[in-house]
């Protein structure tokens, strides 16, 4: 995501975000497991034909050439992609102790962009100098007005989703009580209601126990600046009519995290992200 | 002869044995050295144990797939070309951490040496800082006809209540510009003025804020000095026509000297192993000190940089340790001055001239009022704006009272003082810092009677200086030091079980005692034995010369010795960051509200979180006498 407040910045292209002197508001992956994932995971093969794809287009505005990947290529002739791509946006990037931080610098920051949770977003509270009407979700756009039929505007991937897991341990005192309740949270409306009204989160066995956020972003804002949702109304903030995850993985390509996948490359990759880091 | 006893002859070895006994109840009838023998066992176990689980550690395989056989200098393997990398068994021997961290060259460079030059820098230029700005209030306070003195001295401790990270904050809050933000912070707000970008992030603000938060040290410390100090000796220097400098520099300074070696030591040792300060005010533009790279060293890659962690940790504890050596080979050398003229007790205060005195008690009292008071102000200030510095929406008590949830549905926070979870962590921090206060002041008071008695003694100067040894170590390290230990006897670190709880009541104990036996150290010192050995004469038994004379004496002291642990627990927040759920204790629970990106909600925590403390402060002062300064070392 990207603020563009006084600005009339357009990023539809992942290597936009590995332009020199952008500032990349997020997580440190050394202390943010999530982030370190996603980075480890953008190495496969399907992430790096994307990024090798994205790379190609013309609207690639990152100013790297072609030179500047194949600094990389003793990783491999596709995999140089990503590992250019990492290098870059660890360049580029300001880290943060924890994306509450991550969003306090990012909401005030024009020109600033950042890779923090979708939901988070919905922490900044309205005001005349702050809003959420700035803040723009690469995927979706500047427009997004329908989250049922959005369009894709990013070239590249989306972004990263990663699994929250229910875990039955081992030593559990009370396995089948355990059972009944990881089966209440992840199969009843009721029971996943309270991630339902966040943006960006998506439950694994069918959205029909979802909230349907498709038009999160239409309603009214009144001079107090509350905010009351209506689907009714025009669209406010673009950057919260929230799509399906369908959309997020089939057409926007995210990079979906596969444990195996990580846990196989985490030494290498993690080590290069060390020494990147160190770098800075 | 009829009825006479034949005395039965005992072999050599019955006597020595019989003699040995003997000398050692003997020994151990005698309350001090009871103390010491308990007390040197306890500490060398809860000092020497920890220290060497971290050695150890840093020297065998912590993560299994994390150390390679082989080829250390290929620091990135290239798993795809190369194939499958060997690596060293969980728990073998290896030197592949320190390696990494001394000579391997991303990492060690990134990692340690950087991040050490920078701690080093930060490190000096806050004890710089701490000491010149701490003593010339001090010289002020004790030594000048300077007007408001009891204001100053009464609010002056108030940056250490805080927790550093707050002044951080508040540092934050109120220099940053434009030149980061859309708009910028009180200062540019209230004057227009952009100040330079190194006054915002990097080197300067961290030594600044760091120094801020440890000057009531050099100030408490420097004025107990100045405040005893016999102004005799500077009149016979001004008698003799030595010049202002010299007098300064060759009388002054050398009576100064233990305050300032004890000074230079805390602040010096803290501000290495700070985290909170470096992460606010270097991270957002990479500059990384030692204890940050640390914790990312021990928290990220998946625990397989660990080990390095561990390496950088007791790095740090050298470097304490060092100190504490500098300190002693100073302080042990003591000089004497003897006048040339006669003598007397007065002490003399400089006349600031009857203009010169308000113009400069007004200023000393805004620059103090606006270092310790403006952090209050500004948190209080910020939890009523919807967003950090944001005034554009006027001010608002929904962080503090509102009963719908704000930020994003699953965190579901209410206004703080409806919200459940803040009680309940306040209720923590209050069981757990009442807790390490009541034990941690315990064991300092009977550390500091039996040094005192016996300090001429090697059981004496062993215990005194391991006593002070937890100070030295790094709050996160040894948070995460026993959260291995708990979790290797079954308790989940991360709960909030009882069992849990006593292992931070340990943690809090061992960190803190340096502090109490300390405090009760100084009071005993000033204490003359003969008082006790009255008591002694009379057939007094021990616990009742404690209770009924020498506790009476010194109460004000020794309570502060209770009051420090209790103080410096509640707003401590390294110590147990591996310890304990989110929401077990207040400062725990402020990280996680950083987590929200709702800055009021964490503001008004921050807020309370001082309050409360002051309060206890207060309340404790007021019934007592006590206070944090004489517990630091100050008062009379």
């Amino acid at each position: 995501m990207y603020n563009n407040k006084n600005k009339d910045q357009n990023f539809d292209n992942v290597w936009d975000f590995a332009k020199a002197g952008l500032t990349i508001d997020t997580m440190d992956p050394t202390n943010e497991n999530v982030n370190m994932d996603w980075l480890i995971q953008l190495t496969s093969d399907e992430n790096c034909a994307l990024l090798k794809t994205a790379f190609e287009a013309n609207t690639n505005d990152s100013g790297l050439s072609i030179d500047d990947i194949n600094a990389y290529k003793e990783y491999g002739e596709t995999r140089k992609y990503a590992f250019a791509f990492i290098d870059r946006f660890i360049s580029n990037a300001a880290f943060y102790a924890d994306d509450g931080k991550a969003l306090d610098a990012f909401k005030v920051a024009p020109g600033h962009a950042a890779w923090i949770v979708y939901s988070k977003i919905q922490n900044v509270t309205e005001s005349a100098d702050i809003s959420k009407k700035d803040i723009v979700i690469a995927a979706l756009g500047k427009e997004n007005a329908d989250g049922k039929n959005p369009t894709l505007c990013l070239n590249g991937f989306g972004g990263f989703m990663y699994k929250h897991y229910l875990m039955l341990t081992p030593k559990s005192p009370l396995p089948w009580t355990t059972c009944a309740f990881i089966n209440f949270l992840s199969t009843t409306k009721i029971g996943y209601s309270k991630w339902a009204g966040d943006v960006g989160d998506y439950p694994t066995y069918g959205e029909e126990i979802n909230k349907d956020r498709t038009m999160n972003g239409h309603g009214t804002l009144d001079a107090e600046y509350k905010w009351t949702q209506n689907a009714e109304d025009p669209n406010v903030f673009p950057c919260l009519n929230d799509p399906s995850s369908n959309w997020w993985i089939d057409t926007a390509k995210s990079v979906v995290e596969t444990p195996s996948y990580i846990a196989k490359y985490y030494n290498t990759v993690a080590a290069f992200i060390m020494n990147a880091i160190a770098k800075k | 002869m009829p009825g006479a006893s034949v005395k039965k002859e005992r072999s050599p070895i019955f006597k020595i044995v019989r003699r040995g006994a003997t000398k050692t109840f003997t020994f151990l009838g005698v309350p001090a050295n009871s103390i010491l023998v308990f007390f040197a066992f306890v500490l060398l176990l809860l000092n020497i144990y920890p220290l060497f689980t971290l050695v150890v550690s840093s020297f065998s395989v912590q993560a299994a797939n994390s150390v390679p056989v082989s080829d250390w200098d290929v620091t990135v393997w290239n798993i795809w070309d190369l194939g499958e990398r060997e690596y060293a068994a969980l728990g073998s021997p290896t030197g592949y951490y320190w390696w990494t961290i001394l000579v391997s060259s991303d990492l060690a460079t990134g990692f340690f040496w950087l991040p050490l030059a920078r701690s080093l820098l930060v490190s000096v230029f806050a004890c710089i800082f701490s000491i010149v700005f701490g003593g010339i209030m001090a010289f002020l306070i004790t030594r000048s006809n300077m007007p408001f003195k009891k204001f100053i001295g009464a609010i002056f401790i108030f940056p250490y209540i805080m927790p550093q990270w707050t002044l951080a904050l508040f540092w934050k809050n109120f220099f940053i510009t434009t030149n980061f933000t859309a708009y910028g912070g009180e200062l540019q707000a209230l004057t227009g003025l952009i100040v330079p970008d190194w006054m915002v992030y990097g080197w300067f603000p961290i030594a600044m804020v760091l120094g801020l938060h440890y000057t009531p040290f050099s100030y408490i410390l420097i004025g107990g000095v100045l405040q005893n100090m016999d102004s005799n000796l500077e009149e016979a220097a001004t008698i003799l026509n030595i010049p202002r400098w010299k007098r300064f520099t060759r009388v002054t300074i050398p009576m100064l000297k233990p305050a300032l070696f004890s000074t230079i030591l805390l602040v010096f040792s803290s501000a290495m192993s700070s985290y909170s300060v470096p992460t606010t005010l270097g991270n957002p533009v990479n500059f990384y000190t030692l204890a940050t790279q640390m914790k990312s060293l021990i928290e990220g890659s998946g625990g397989k940089n660990i080990g390095s962690g561990y390496a950088v940790a007791i790095v740090l504890i050298l470097i304490g340790v060092v100190m504490l050596i500098m300190n002693q080979l100073q302080t042990g050398s003591r000089k004497q001055f003897t006048t040339v003229t006669g003598k007397s007790g007065q002490i003399s205060k400089r006349n600031l001239g009857k203009v010169g005195r308000w113009v400069i008690g007004v200023v000393a009292s805004i620059l103090v009022a606006f270092v310790c008071i403006g952090p209050m102000v500004s948190f209080f200030l910020e939890s009523l704006l919807p967003n950090s510095g944001d005034f554009s929406n006027g001010l608002s008590f929904k962080a503090w009272i509102s009963k719908e949830p704000i930020g994003n549905a699953s965190a579901g926070y209410v206004g703080l003082l409806f919200e459940p979870r803040v009680w309940q962590a306040l209720r923590g921090s209050v069981l757990l810092s009442l807790a390490c206060g009541l034990l941690a002041g315990l064991c300092g008071l009977l550390i500091g009677y039996a040094v005192s008695r016996k300090r001429k003694s090697a059981l004496g100067i062993v215990v005194n200086n391991v006593a002070f040894f937890p100070y030295l170590m790094p709050s996160v390290a040894l948070s995460l030091i026993f959260m291995m230990l708990a979790t290797g006897i079954g308790i989940p670190a991360t709960s909030a079980t009882f069992g849990i709880f006593v292992v931070m009541v340990i943690v809090g104990v061992i960190k803190y005692i340096p502090f109490a036996s300390r405090t009760s150290l100084n009071a005993m010192l000033q204490l003359s034995e003969e008082i006790e050995e009255a008591g002694m004469i009379m057939h007094i038994p021990w616990w009742k010369r404690m209770t009924r004379i020498i506790f009476p004496i010194q109460k004000a002291a020794f309570i502060s010795g209770f009051l420090l642990p209790f103080i410096s627990c509640m707003r401590e927040l390294d110590l147990f960051v591996f310890l304990g759920s989110d929401y077990f204790i207040l400062t725990r629970f402020m990280f996680m509200l950083e987590d929200t990106g709702v800055a009021a909600l964490e503001n008004a925590a921050n807020f309370l979180l001082i309050v409360i403390i002051l309060g206890a402060n207060y309340l404790v002062n007021a019934l007592t006498g006590a206070s944090m300064d004489k517990g630091i070392g100050g008062g009379k």
